[in-house]
């Protein structure tokens, strides 16, 4: 339980205060849900909650145990024996070098003594993990990680868990799976606390709590401008409430190309991609076949492994398919040379550059392009659009993954570029700001930008042209979802 | 994806050791960099730990063989020795057999007891005798007589001139060239009227003229001239012979009684470790009291040791004297290299200290490096306690490593570099423990670095930490550095007036002032370098992509940076400072040993000596007079009387002496002009032209043409007049020579190779009766120990600063690890590989450059401020000078751009090598 929490942050460029005066109260074995914008405090609430930081002012109880007057050494405990985290990527969640029965093994060494709300083979199973024990961690499926993070932090006996957009990466058979393992662990009295963007995430909770700018959202002094959903005393529930009101349909859509005058942007012929991690070989991509035109919006779907990321890859030169061609517009085999004016990135892993400010990330491409000045005004609308004005100053570290993921989509699309590749876009977003982007790359399509775009996304699908589904490195269908 | 499942299912379960201790020895084996830094830091404790006692165990050794190779110690000295005068031959000892056999077991078996002891050679000075052909005729040069002798092995110890061994005698030239006698000759040895024939085997060279050796040592009266009696006669020569032969003779020529002798000298002394030394000494301690002890068996027959009647007759007086020098030289090493210690001692904790900085670097590098797993512990609630020992435990392997190895830096440095002894096993054992606890150590303080960086991940730790950060405390070091600085103003370098003492030492200050001011200022720059580069990044021109990015590197990491050029700008700073000390203080000391010597060599001579017509060297020849008048207003002064032909060529200068050449100088004072007699004044008060001053009680009356603050040839700070020899022979011509007088030094000086002047001088027709080189000056311990001291400070700078500069290194590719990514989709953006390149050099560079030119400024601003409060011979000018290693500066310039260009290229060919796809892909 928060009350009147405040958290603030002091960095190089100025004070963040992501909490102004929280007041919330979660149920006990039971899923609840902190939902909200990027750069809401999601973070913020749940690291207090997990006893990793201590609020600026306010008082917060979990478990009884009051933790913003607790000494480093309670916390601690806290963290060892009442509050068990799911960090938000699934990689930090293990070390390189255990396996995931290490790991596990692990977790039962260090809730010895307390017991686990259920036992180590039953979890396994029901978090899929039986055949892969004896894997170390870069040798699992993003999917796979965030299902032994969790198996881990329940061995370990705790009775909260508080997890960061858990399904965040997740496809959506494996976040389904994640989801129905959750369920099972509430009803053997384990309390879930997660943010979440995902509508299915929210359809299970028991609670939702939405922040904006650091106060649930509908408190009096909430700047929030977009949410109309439930408070902290009555929380939100269901996503047929969504607090949106802007965002109807999709910007572009009435302007799109017909297909028969569409010319292909990027081609991808019979293209097969094995490679070998651990000791196994994987088949990442099989004789896929692809054409994407320009002023086209793909989307690939398919579960975390299937291939989306490596197709992605080929499509942007950075990996060499073992078998088939690549090809751009012109029939040039693209490769990593292509500028960004022609192939533009984002990736899952954004790769701002964390010496530059949020906007100088977003002008780079024009500086070394050349054409700064001409882009000036397109930065301005790209920064505005995507919510980033009052950052643009920040350095990446000072901002939200999701913040910084809209800062990454604003610098692919500075130089509109032929054809725009995105892996996950929406993944770190909430309902409104996904939306925001969405228009931004809609309206870069509307120009002519042929956009692939790998997501778990339902939002994402409902501004799509077509999507490509990738089974076990195949492209099993291709539809068209205006068509459909 | 399809997978091909290759591994098996493996169970689960909580029995076993604990998985992350398990696999924690193996954990920095997938991590080359850090594990590589580890042993880095390692690598430095441990030389740290165990170059020392190596060093100190080197340079005793150096000592010692220098003690027991001094002429009047020799190993036979330094070994152990036994003689007794005037013992009779048919005397029998305690144990019934002859006492001559009896003493031989006896002093075997002290030698026995020794560890360091070759076997013993006996000698036996037998009766003297008159030497005469078999005809019995008086040699023409007059009587002559020699003294049978038995020494083992002493033909290797004579220089034979002719014949070979036999059943003879070897006689010495001296008595060989006196009676015609030759190898197969017969000699007549003649006592008391009884004689006996003894054929001649060989000859060999006279033993009184020749340089003293070793092996004749113990038997100097016995041998060589009294060197306190040059007009003496030469002691009765050695009749070589063997040792039955010398009984028998000494027994039939009478008086039946011999000197008897057995040494056991020092086995291998070359190899010689003070431990051993040591133990040696202890054993002859030991040996002395057996000897001393009558009721010892040995005692008993040695009968040791002093002046004893031996019978009750007359003429039966016997002195018996047991020796070891062994115990004075261990002595004298030890006074000599107690004054090496504190400096040792307090470099070996500077070097510590650099390690210790370097393993912390290395530390909070490897908890960067695994930041993820710091945090997933953090989050899982790991007690630091937990966290510190399981990172004491990974780093064993890397440690141990780089302790091994720093362990054979140090015995290969201290071969390679070090004095040149042996270390003994005591100091190799020293060596080896100190690098083990060193190992201990830097695991225990990398348990503490990743505890500290593991607590800093708590908010309430980081807060602090902040708060800490933002406290200047470089003003504090800063404050400390020029305290030091007073207090080594107040109570001198030398602790007093003990320069010239061989145990006199530098003064600790002299070592932590310029570190201290160093470490205080060069943080203070680099807290400013990233304030300026914080304002440089705002508002600098943005045109090159390049310097656009390296500005953004360096002000987007200003904690590194910062950090990097503190330590880099400590390091190149001590390594500049140390050789600023050392190029100082050599110059000052051969500026002034050469003033005083006044060139390279001198030679001198009496006034009346005719001098060499030439020579293959630049000479001169020189009077000069100390204390030779006074100037007007009372002041003494000493006068240097040149020959301006040849002086400028041969006499040594220094630019700083005067505003004017050397050969402006001496053009000017040339002339024979009596009246003004022309002179140079140097160190005098404002002497005026047509001062008059007064030479023996003769006036002169001096036409100044030149000034300068020191001049060659003086040898004290009294103002000193340097005229023309002919001029001052003019002013003289009706008067007595003033340069006949005992103040006066007639000298000549030659420029050149010492060895080569010395030579030369020594070779003339009328050599001179002293020389003297400057190199002998230049010999004063305290300053060649300061100087040692500031070349191992030098050393541990030049390491240190590699390795922060290797740190560095490391540091950008580590950057260049995390930001994989963004390099690839700048160059996607369109940055060219060759702009990232110039940016790592520039931000590289930068770092290096302000590191360099902060340390280096710094540290002649040290250099300034300390050298002139080290006057190694304050009496003689010049002061001390500073002198800015021009040289080394340079190198280190063309080094440092060397590691830049090198370190931006493999920085960039690390990020070219990267797979960027499977980067991506392992993302996902």
């Amino acid at each position: 339980m928060c009350l009147d929490l405040v958290k603030t942050y002091r960095t190089a460029t100025g004070e963040v205060r992501a909490l102004r005066g929280l007041t919330a109260a979660f149920p006990a074995e039971a899923l609840s849900v902190v939902a909200g914008p990027s750069g809401s405090g999601k973070s913020s609430l749940l690291r207090i909650l997990a006893g990793i930081d201590r609020p600026t002012s306010g008082t917060v109880s979990v478990g009884g145990i009051r933790l913003d007057t607790a000494g480093a050494g309670r916390l601690r405990r806290v963290r060892q024996r009442v509050v068990g985290t799911v960090l938000q990527r699934p990689s930090d969640n293990f070390f390189p070098q255990l396996t995931v029965a290490d790991h596990l093994r692990l977790a039962i060494r260090s809730g010895r003594g307390r017991g686990s709300a259920v036992a180590a083979s039953e979890l396994v199973d029901l978090l899929g993990l039986s055949d892969r024990l004896g894997h170390r961690p870069d040798e699992l499926s993003g999917g796979e990680q965030q299902r032994a993070a969790f198996a881990q932090i329940l061995l370990s006996g705790v009775g909260i868990v508080v997890a960061d957009e858990p399904t965040a990466e997740l496809d959506r058979d494996s976040a389904t799976h994640m989801l129905d393992a959750i369920d099972a662990l509430v009803s053997r009295g384990v309390t879930f606390i997660v943010s979440s963007h995902d509508a299915d995430v929210v359809d299970r909770s028991s609670s939702v709590l939405r922040l904006d700018h650091g106060l649930a959202e509908g408190s009096p002094s909430s700047h929030g401008t977009r949410g109309t959903g439930g408070t902290a005393a009555t929380p939100w529930k269901g996503p047929g409430s969504v607090g949106r009101t802007r965002a109807t349909a999709p910007v572009g859509r009435d302007a799109r190309i017909s297909d028969e005058h569409r010319r292909p942007a990027i081609e991808v012929r019979d293209v097969t991609k094995t490679f070998h991690r651990g000791g196994e070989a994987v088949h990442a991509v099989r004789d896929a076949t692809v054409v994407v035109g320009e002023g086209e919006l793909v989307g690939l779907v398919g579960r975390s492994g299937s291939g989306k990321t490596t197709l992605l890859n080929l499509m942007s030169g950075w990996e060499r398919a073992d078998v088939g061609d690549v090809v751009l517009a012109d029939g040039r085999a693209v490769d990593r040379s292509a500028p960004w004016a022609e192939v533009a990135v984002l990736p899952q892993r954004l790769g701002l550059i964390e010496e530059f400010t949020v906007r100088e990330n977003v002008e780079y491409p024009a500086r070394l392009a050349g054409v700064l000045g001409s882009t000036e005004e397109l930065a301005d609308e790209l920064i505005h659009d995507l919510g980033l004005s009052a950052l643009q100053h920040r350095y990446p570290r000072e901002t939200s993954v999701g913040e910084q993921q809209r800062a990454a989509l604003a610098r692919a699309l500075i130089l509109t570029p032929v054809l725009l590749l995105a892996d996950e876009p929406t993944g770190h977003q909430d309902g409104a700001h996904a939306r925001d982007m969405l228009e931004a790359i809609r309206r870069a399509v509307a120009r002519g930008t042929a956009c692939v775009a790998a997501t778990h996304s339902d939002e994402l699908i409902r501004y799509l042209d077509r999507v490509v589904t990738m089974v076990d490195g195949r492209l099993v269908a291709d539809a068209d979802t205006m068509r459909a | 994806m399809g997978r091909e499942r290759t591994h098996p299912h493996r169970g689960i379960g909580s029995g076993g050791a604990n998985p992350l201790w398990a696999r924690a020895p193996g954990a920095l084996l997938r991590y080359p960099g850090l594990f590589v830094a580890l042993a880095g830091g390692a690598l430095l404790l441990a030389a740290a730990a165990a170059a020392f006692p190596l060093f100190l165990s080197a340079s005793q050794s150096v000592l010692l063989h220098a003690g027991i190779d001094d002429r009047i110690v020799t190993p036979f000295g330094a070994g152990i020795s036994f003689s007794r005068t005037n013992v009779r031959l048919d005397a029998r000892g305690p144990g019934g057999d002859l006492l001559t056999e009896e003493m031989q077991d006896a002093f075997d078996r002290l030698a026995a007891g020794g560890v360091a002891l070759a076997p013993t050679v006996p000698y036996v000075f037998g009766s003297e005798a008159s030497v005469t052909l078999p005809s019995g005729a008086e040699p023409e040069s007059g009587p002559i007589t020699g003294r049978l002798v038995f020494a083992g092995d002493a033909l290797d110890h004579v220089e034979p001139l002719a014949g070979e061994d036999g059943d003879g005698v070897w006689i010495p030239d001296l008595i060989a060239d006196a009676v015609g006698a030759g190898p197969g000759d017969l000699i007549r040895l003649e006592h008391a009227g009884r004689t006996i024939l003894a054929p001649v085997d060989g000859v060999y060279a006279s033993l009184y003229p020749l340089p003293h050796v070793g092996y004749w040592q113990r038997w100097l009266r016995y041998v060589y001239l009294d060197p306190g009696c040059l007009d003496c006669s030469p002691p009765p020569q050695p009749i070589l012979a063997d040792r039955d032969q010398v009984l028998a003779w000494t027994s039939t020529l009478g008086p039946r009684r011999a000197d008897l002798g057995w040494i056991a000298p020092l086995r291998d002394p070359a190899g010689l470790t003070l431990d051993v030394a040591r133990e040696q000494a202890r054993s002859a301690a030991r040996a002395l009291e057996r000897a001393s002890d009558r009721g010892d068996p040995v005692g008993a027959v040695l009968a040791c040791c002093g002046r004893e009647l031996f019978a009750p007759c007359c003429g039966d007086v016997t002195e018996a004297l047991f020796v070891s020098s062994l115990e004075q030289v261990i002595g004298q090493v030890d006074r000599r290299t107690s004054s090496l210690e504190t400096a040792g001692r307090l470099l070996q904790g500077a070097g510590v200290l650099v390690a210790l900085i370097v393993i912390a670097a290395a530390g909070a590098f490897a908890h960067a490096a695994r930041r993820t797993e710091a945090g997933l512990l953090f989050v899982r609630g790991a007690r630091w306690p937990s966290v510190a020992a399981r990172s004491s435990v990974e780093s064993a392997i890397p440690c141990a490593v780089g302790g091994a190895a720093g362990l054979g830096l140090a015995v290969v440095l201290v071969r390679l570099l070090g004095p040149g002894g042996s270390a003994s096993a005591s100091a190799v054992s020293t060596a080896v423990r100190g690098a083990v606890v060193a190992v201990i150590g830097a695991l225990a303080f990398l348990g503490v670095v990743s505890a500290v960086a593991f607590l800093r991940r708590s908010e309430h730790h980081q807060g602090r930490v902040r708060m800490l950060a933002r406290i200047p405390w470089e003003l504090g070091l800063a404050a400390l550095a020029i305290y030091l600085y007073l207090r080594i103003r107040e109570t001198g370098v030398f602790g007093g007036d003990r320069l010239s003492a061989d145990d006199a030492e530098p003064s600790l200050l002299l070592l932590i002032f310029p570190i201290m001011f160093l470490a205080g200022f060069g943080a203070l720059a680099g807290r400013l370098f990233v304030a300026a580069v914080a304002w440089w990044r705002g508002r600098a021109a943005q045109r090159s992509e390049a310097r656009y990015l390296a500005i953004r590197r360096l002000a987007g990491a200003a904690g590194p940076s910062r950090i990097l050029i503190a330590a880099s700008a400590l390091c190149l700073g001590i390594f500049v400072q140390s050789q600023v000390m050392v190029a100082s203080l050599r110059t000052t000391v051969e500026a002034k040993a050469k003033v005083y010597v006044g060139s390279d060599v001198q030679g001198r001579i009496n006034l009346s000596t005719p001098l060499p017509p030439a020579m293959p060297l630049p000479f001169t020849a020189v009077t000069r007079m100390i204390d030779a008048g006074d100037l007007p207003g009372g002041a003494g002064f000493d006068l240097l009387v040149i020959d301006p032909r040849t002086f400028a060529g041969a006499a040594f200068w220094r630019d700083g002496f005067s505003d004017r050449s050397l050969p402006s100088l001496v053009d000017a004072v040339s002339g024979a002009e009596p009246e003004p007699i022309r002179a140079i004044v140097v160190r005098g008060p404002r002497v005026r032209d047509g001062a008059v001053v007064e030479l023996q009680e003769h006036a002169l009356t001096l036409r100044v043409v030149g000034r300068a603050d020191a001049f060659p040839g003086m040898t004290s700070r009294r103002p000193m007049l340097v005229v023309d020899g002919d001029a001052l022979a003019a002013a003289f011509v009706d008067a007595t020579n003033p340069l006949n007088n005992t103040n006066a030094s007639h000298e000549i000086w030659v420029r050149g190779d010492p060895a080569r002047a010395t030579a030369a001088l020594a070779s003339v027709e009328y050599p001179p009766y002293l020389i003297l080189t400057a190199d002998e000056v230049e010999a004063i311990p305290a300053i060649a120990t300061a100087i040692e001291t500031f070349l191992v400070l030098n050393a541990l700078g030049l390491a240190a600063a590699l390795l922060v500069i290797a740190g560095m290194v490391m540091y950008l590719q580590a950057r260049q690890r995390s930001q994989v990514v963004s390099y690839g989709l700048s160059l996607r953006m369109g940055m060219a590989d060759a702009t990232y390149r110039r940016a790592l050099t520039l931000e590289f560079g930068t770092m290096l450059t302000v590191a360099f030119v902060v340390g280096a400024a710094l540290a002649l601003v040290a250099g300034i401020l300390v050298v002139p409060l080290i006057d190694p011979l304050p009496t003689i000018p010049p002061g001390p000078l500073v002198v800015a290693p021009v040289a080394a500066l340079a190198v280190v310039v063309a080094a440092l751009a060397c590691v830049t260009w090198a370190g931006a290229r493999l920085t960039s060919a690390r990020a070219r090598r990267t797979d960027l796809g499977e980067v991506m892909r392992l993302a996902d």
